[in-house]
């Protein structure tokens, strides 16, 4: 398929729209909308107090408590590890009816990537906020002190993102080469999930596995934007983990259109 | 003896009535609308062993509650149901013994496996001897013919040949009724008429009583002797199924197009419903003149490209039987049913 | 003895299919086995840098968890048809159990095993071995003893709890999340020592016994409560517990299939 190029404003345009849909539809009333919201916060609750009763147990210089217990919060609501659109793909794929995707004017990546943006906004707006809202207030959390941190915050969250939305692509893809999604789903689910630091946070991580682990682009997800919310870094030192979320961004976005192509190729041949 | 009665049965659902948007859903949790809704109103009947009953009525009357009430899948709300003399809602298992169901929809077969393995685990389902479950493998075999496709995947095989296996799976435990829910829905004439085939002669050698719900006024004109026809919860007819066809069903609609325009249709027999210079409609009754002849004598006169018969609806006879027995809809008589 | 040739006919037939599926269930174990792996390696890590909570260490923290494991493994042998309900429900499938001479419980038990249960009991077995090699037990015929019941407890409190979320599926459409809920609550949270928790927490999961399946007996076998205390008195009772709760969730069951609106036609 020949790669064509369109200018910015036409890709902002499509993706707002696709965004809006998507938001449009997230909002119609669905049954385990209120479930959903309670076993989020029930969750949130239960890992405070285990993180407050391990933090008691021994005296660690590493960060505060209050840091501890944002980080525990945020680290569980602002990730969207296992996005909607994953499954619907590897069943398109499976059965066949992918093809249909090279028929349409944008191209499969900005067509998935717009729709998961309106359902990260409901997601935000009507999840993350809320359960964080009331958390604030019943327990207190860190906000941030400083409008540059925060400015800093959210370029970061965009490109963690971005980040887990590339990942994703590129699992949902991999179902051209190998038909068990199952066991590819949950391992993406599970590396992430440990690694980004969902899980544990990276700074209780054995010191010698802290910086390997903080360079991987799992870090990017979940780490890095929590110690730029938390302050726990410099201002340079943001500026770097900044750079380094663009790098992985960028690597995933190049490996995600190599795998696109080469998948587009299997289509011709086989057909779908 | 009779094997099944029925006396002023009623199933009554309890359904929650859904408010809109996020508010009326979060009302709904604490505070939620039901909504009684009467399935089934007070019918009654009985069916004597061996008789073959065909069971019909529109989506939603109140049909499959009903089989579902006889097979003790469902409680009912109140009324009594007897089957052999079993109350089948409390004395499920016995009854279960006694009965076989062949869901046109459901499959009862292992889906990986060939038939013969899924046979095999119904001898121990319904703990059959060994004689006894060879010689009805046999039999089914042969009067189904099975025998072509036993070693081969469920999976494999096509919507005829399954629906063949199932319904042999219902007989192999000699139950004495058997219900049949529309077994052959998107099947070919052929494999349906095998299946009609089948369950006449089944019900002729082994006197099983049968009770066949579908939508095809021709599995039930095959197989039947008696019609009961169910709508809104109610039976407003229930006899003689000869009767029912010499008085309700056997209008047939024939459309035929023709080769070049035509100013008039002249009939000898039958009614013209329809009719523009290409095409006409005739309504025509089955047994004055079969549609062979019917189109004989059209052919004979005018050129016919192409032609279409159009068998009766279960809505149309349930309109017929409105119109000519005025029965009230809702009427609130308990014994509101015609008998023929 | 007609059922338990009904079950193992079954069950004969669950293997010959299983043939069919042999890919499928390799790459489905790899997946289960980095689903506990990556737990078991997250608790351990919070362990390997906190040293301890409330008392418990690293190798007493991965007991519970394999106990978790061990019971939840053991419990799908039998219980997968019953995991796996309320896709029979809304598949119309379970009327035809109804038309059938047996228990209706005891045929949706049957009409499914899954054989991953092997690699669930497989993972907690080297999960219990190991973090056992690394405490000071004096094994005895005694502690052998006590494992299994501690084991039974637990597999009879999972079961109740299956069997409550599969009743669920009679009203309810979206079991799956009520399952997924009821799981990560087993797996993510009472895999830590019950104190942890806040008094109301702690109420909750003792009189909804998800506490039995692993911290009460856990700290039974492990001598973590002083003989005596109300928590040691629980930890000894899980068997008539757990069998009690799995009483209770088959009465809701009974109710349930009195109640079943087959959907459908």
């Amino acid at each position: 398929m020949p790669m064509i190029t369109y200018p910015f404003s036409h890709f902002a345009k499509t993706v707002t729209f696709l965004a809006r849909q998507a938001f449009l539809n997230a909002t119609v009333f669905r049954g385990n909308t209120f479930f959903a919201l309670f076993s989020d916060l029930l969750f949130v609750f239960l890992s405070i107090e285990v993180w407050q009763a391990l933090y008691a147990s021994k005296e660690t210089s590493l960060v505060t408590e209050s840091q501890l217990i944002t980080y525990v919060v945020l680290a569980r609501l602002l990730p969207n590890v296992m996005m909607e659109f994953v499954d619907t793909v590897q069943q398109r794929i499976l059965s066949g009816e992918i093809a249909s995707e090279l028929l349409r004017p944008i191209r499969f990546s900005v067509y998935l990537l717009g729709l998961e943006i309106g359902r990260y906004g409901h997601r935000f707006l009507l999840q993350v906020l809320p359960i964080a809202l009331l958390i604030h207030g019943l327990i207190g959390i860190n906000l941030p002190t400083s409008g540059l941190y925060m400015a800093l915050f959210v370029i970061s969250l965009v490109f963690s993102f971005l980040l887990m939305f590339y990942i994703n692509y590129i699992i949902s893809l991999l179902a051209f080469w190998y038909t068990q999604v199952f066991s590819i789903n949950t391992i993406k689910n599970q590396t992430v999930r440990f690694l980004s630091g969902i899980y544990v946070p990276l700074w209780f991580f054995p010191e010698w596995a802290v910086p390997i682990v903080q360079s991987l682009p799992f870090a990017s997800i979940v780490y890095i934007p929590m110690q730029i919310y938390l302050q726990t870094c410099t201002l340079p030192q943001a500026v770097a983990y900044l750079g380094l979320q663009w790098f992985w961004t960028i690597c995933m976005i190049v490996l995600a259109h190599w795998i696109w192509s080469r998948a587009v190729k299997q289509i011709s041949i086989n057909g779908g | 003896m009779d094997a099944i009665i029925v006396e002023d049965l009623w199933k009554i659902y309890r359904v929650k009535e859904h408010r809109n948007g996020f508010v009326g859903g979060l009302i709904d949790l604490f505070r939620p609308v039901w909504k009684e809704k009467e399935a089934v109103r007070g019918i009654h009947f009985t069916i004597p062993q061996g008789q073959s009953v065909g069971y019909i009525g529109p989506n939603g009357s109140g049909k499959s509650t009903t089989i579902k009430m006889l097979t003790g899948i469902l409680t009912p709300t109140s009324g009594k149901v007897r089957v052999n003399g079993i109350d089948p809602s409390r004395r499920r298992r016995e009854n279960a013994r006694q009965i076989g169901v062949v869901f046109g929809q459901r499959t009862q077969l292992w889906w990986d496996l060939a038939i013969k393995e899924s046979f095999e685990l119904f001898r121990h389902i319904y703990r059959i001897d060994e004689k006894t479950f060879r010689k009805n493998v046999e039999m089914m075999t042969e009067l189904l013919d099975l025998d072509q496709f036993a070693s081969i995947p469920v999976r494999q095989l096509s919507l005829g040949q399954r629906m063949r296996a199932e319904i042999a799976c219902a007989f192999f435990h000699d139950p004495k009724i058997v219900y049949l829910d529309e077994p052959t829905i998107g099947l070919d004439v052929v494999a349906k008429e095998r299946i009609r085939t089948f369950l006449k002669e089944i019900n002729r050698e082994k006197k099983t009583t049968i009770i066949l719900t579908t939508h095809d006024m021709d599995d039930i004109e095959h197989v039947c002797e008696r019609l009961i026809l169910i709508d809104h919860g109610r039976i407003i007819y229930d006899g003689n199924l000869q009767r029912f066809v010499d008085n309700y069903g056997t209008d047939r609609i024939l459309t035929v197009q023709f080769e070049e325009p035509q100013t008039s249709v002249e009939l000898e027999c039958g009614e013209l419903i329809g009719f523009d210079q290409r095409q006409a409609s005739i309504r025509f009754k089955k047994n004055e003149i079969s549609a062979t002849k019917l189109i004989q004598q059209l052919t004979a006169r005018y050129p016919i490209r192409d032609c279409q018969i159009e068998e009766p609806k279960i809505e149309h006879l349930i309109r017929h039987v409105y119109e000519s027995e005025n029965v009230e809809d809702e009427g609130i008589h308990a014994h509101d049913h015609i008998s023929i | 003895m007609d059922s338990l040739k009904l079950y193992y006919k079954s069950f004969l037939l669950q293997l010959k299919t299983f043939r069919i599926y042999r890919v499928n269930f390799f790459a489905s174990g790899i997946g289960t086995l980095f689903v506990y792996g990556t737990q078991l390696l997250g608790l351990v890590t919070a362990l390997y840098h906190f040293e301890s909570v409330h008392g418990w260490n690293l190798y007493d923290v991965s007991f519970l968890y394999g106990l978790w494991l061990a019971s939840y493994g053991i419990h799908i042998t039998f219980f997968a048809g019953v995991r796996d309900f309320a896709s029979m429900v809304h598949r119309g499938q379970f009327d035809i159990l109804y038309v059938r001479p047996h228990n209706l419980l005891f045929q949706v038990m049957c009409g499914r095993m899954d054989l991953q249960a092997m690699i669930h009991m497989g993972a907690s077995a080297l999960v219990l071995v190991w973090s056992t090699m690394h405490m000071d037990l004096q094994w005895s015929w005694n502690l052998v003893l006590k494992l299994a019941v501690i084991l039974l407890g637990a597999v009879l409190i999972q079961m109740g709890l299956t069997l409550i979320w599969a009743t669920l599926s009679f009203w309810l459409i979206h079991v799956g999340s009520l399952v997924l809920f009821g799981w990560t609550i087993n797996a993510n949270y009472m895999t830590y020592p019950l104190s942890v928790y806040d008094s109301v927490i702690r109420w909750i999961f003792t009189i909804f016994p998800m506490a039995f399946i692993t911290y009460f007996p856990a700290g039974w076998f492990l001598g973590k409560f002083s003989p005596g205390s109300w928590e040691y008195q629980l930890g000894s009772f899980t068997v008539p517990v757990g069998l009690l709760f799995f009483l209770l969730a088959y009465a809701f069951w009974l109710y349930g299939t009195k109640h079943y609106k087959s959907t459908g036609n």
